[in-house]
């Protein structure tokens, strides 16, 4: 064997010595989402007072969106729910998504919880996400596809528009996709929820977390401008539908703690 | 000749008998000994008065505290909600389930008596929800959804017992900072962005209203005086 070959040789070895150990590369671990509990932290909860304000944009959907949560046997269900907004609020433009009941009044603004027809395409769309069977909650892929299922089952199509991650989410996308009616779906760790009170020359943001990784909707943002005593400051929230019993709406900041974001459209 | 020897004859000598004779016989000839004494006996006196009143404490501490813990809350499972022990309940310490039943008929059929909204004949898609406890099945809470066609409005109620607290209700109790009175009965309220809410209690249960994408606090408590109204 000549000195080439012999090389050749040894680095083949040391590039099968890994697999001949057993020691394959870890698949990548997905995040579950399980749907996590409200925990209060009024602590921080802020008071703005101010000079003046100027809300520069307060955009929504078409009514926002439906406001279902977890019911009883739904444990970790936070895709479901998440899914189940999703659906209802597409319900409205293709009826066939929720066979047998329309999803909102007269006026446009969407329905309650229903015990019969929502409740049973939630627990339709958590065992087509196949909640807590590889492990608690569900993965991204897992939620994708089942909902991705639902819609398709019903004679519908369905697409996933990334909206970036983390600090990187694609904020100037996002609203663009609320002014053409399209809510989206967040994954995210713990992170804070906010409720937001206007008031003559002070606002008040009380602020509440989910302690879990969680699926939520977003559907619509809302940006302000204080002028201060002391200064200017801008606030930006993105609208969620929580899914969360309770508080089913709440403002809520992007940040690093975002895994991923979609634009979800059906059509 | 030691010292009592020499005072027994002295007295026996003196012709003295009586006790109150002996003593003061004392105090006139050994006057710093009797004084001794008399401190001797008072301080004597204090420390056990002392020890005696630390062992009062002791018996009290040892016999009432453990009773006062340990004994059953008689007031416990009672309809009084104001008047029972505050109990606290973390999300996964409870499920909500919708019923078949409304408010209404679960407040006949259980002999309850807080209030209700008689909505039945005018609103659509009436939906109502009751939270139990995991642990004993307990109702902690009602919950019934209505939509009024005629004012276009989306309304939901909740009573819980005035000493039950839901952690998914936090923020309404938290964020209604505002009072307002109504028929007597203090109301806190808020106008948050999107929802109108408020809290008042009666009678030991505590009611949250909450109209969806209201702006209008007058509205809320032209809903609580309609409530009150059941009473």
């Amino acid at each position: 064997m000549n000195k080439t070959n012999r090389i050749k040789t040894l680095v083949l070895l040391l590039l099968c010595l890994p697999f001949c150990c057993g020691w394959t590369s870890a698949p990548k671990q997905d995040n579950r989402y399980v749907g996590g509990e409200l925990i209060a932290t009024y602590a921080s909860s802020e008071t703005i007072s101010y000079v003046s304000k100027q809300v520069i944009e307060n955009i929504s959907t078409a009514n926002d969106t439906p406001e279902y949560f977890a019911v009883s046997g739904m444990q970790n269900g936070c895709g479901a729910v998440a899914g189940g907004i999703i659906v209802g609020f597409y319900d409205k433009y293709y009826e066939n998504l929720i066979p047998g009941w329309v999803s909102y009044y007269s006026s446009g603004m969407y329905k309650g919880q229903n015990g019969t027809y929502v409740k049973t395409l939630l627990f339709d769309l958590y065992d087509r996400m196949q909640t807590n069977v590889v492990a608690e909650g569900v993965s991204e892929s897992e939620f994708k596809n089942g909902l991705q299922s639902y819609v398709v089952d019903h004679g519908y199509n369905l697409q996933y528009t990334s909206l970036g991650t983390g600090n990187n989410f694609n904020y100037n996308t996002f609203k663009t996709a609320v002014r053409n009616n399209e809510p989206a779906v967040l994954f995210v760790r713990q992170s804070n929820l906010y409720i937001y009170v206007a008031d003559d020359n002070v606002d008040k943001v009380y602020t509440y977390s989910i302690s879990g990784n969680h699926i939520m909707v977003a559907y619509g943002y809302y940006e302000v401008k204080y002028t201060l005593s002391n200064g200017t400051r801008t606030d930006k929230y993105l609208r969620v539908a929580t899914g969360l019993s309770g508080e089913t709406q709440a403002f809520y900041k992007i940040g690093s703690y975002v895994d991923a974001a979609y634009k979800v459209t059906i059509n | 000749m030691r010292e009592e020897d020499k005072l027994n004859k002295a007295i026996k000598q003196d012709g003295i008998d009586t006790p109150s004779d002996v003593l003061e016989e004392l105090k006139r000839r050994y006057p710093q000994y009797v004084e001794q004494s008399d401190k001797k006996h008072s301080a004597r006196k204090r420390k056990f008065a002392f020890i005696s009143a630390i062992a009062a404490i002791v018996v009290c501490v040892a016999v009432i505290v453990p009773c006062a813990v340990l004994l059953p809350n008689r007031n416990n499972g009672t309809d009084n909600g104001g008047k029972e022990n505050i109990r606290y309940c973390k999300q996964d310490e409870y499920e909500k389930s919708d019923v078949e039943y409304t408010i209404l008929e679960y407040r006949e059929n259980n002999n309850r008596n807080f209030l209700y909204f008689d909505w039945y004949e005018l609103g659509e898609d009436c939906t109502t929800y009751c939270y139990t406890s995991n642990a004993d099945n307990e109702v902690l809470c009602l919950e019934e959804e209505m939509f009024l066609p005629q004012s276009n409005e989306f309304v939901q109620l909740s009573i819980t017992k005035a000493n039950v607290y839901l952690n998914a209700f936090d923020p309404k109790i938290t964020s209604c900072d505002k009072e307002h009175t109504v028929d007597n009965h203090i109301v806190k309220w808020v106008i948050q962005e999107g929802n109108a809410t408020c809290i008042f209690e009666y009678n030991g249960y505590r009611y949250f209203i909450q109209i969806k994408k209201g702006q209008d606090e007058n509205r809320l408590f032209e809903l609580v005086a309609e409530l009150l109204e059941t009473k």
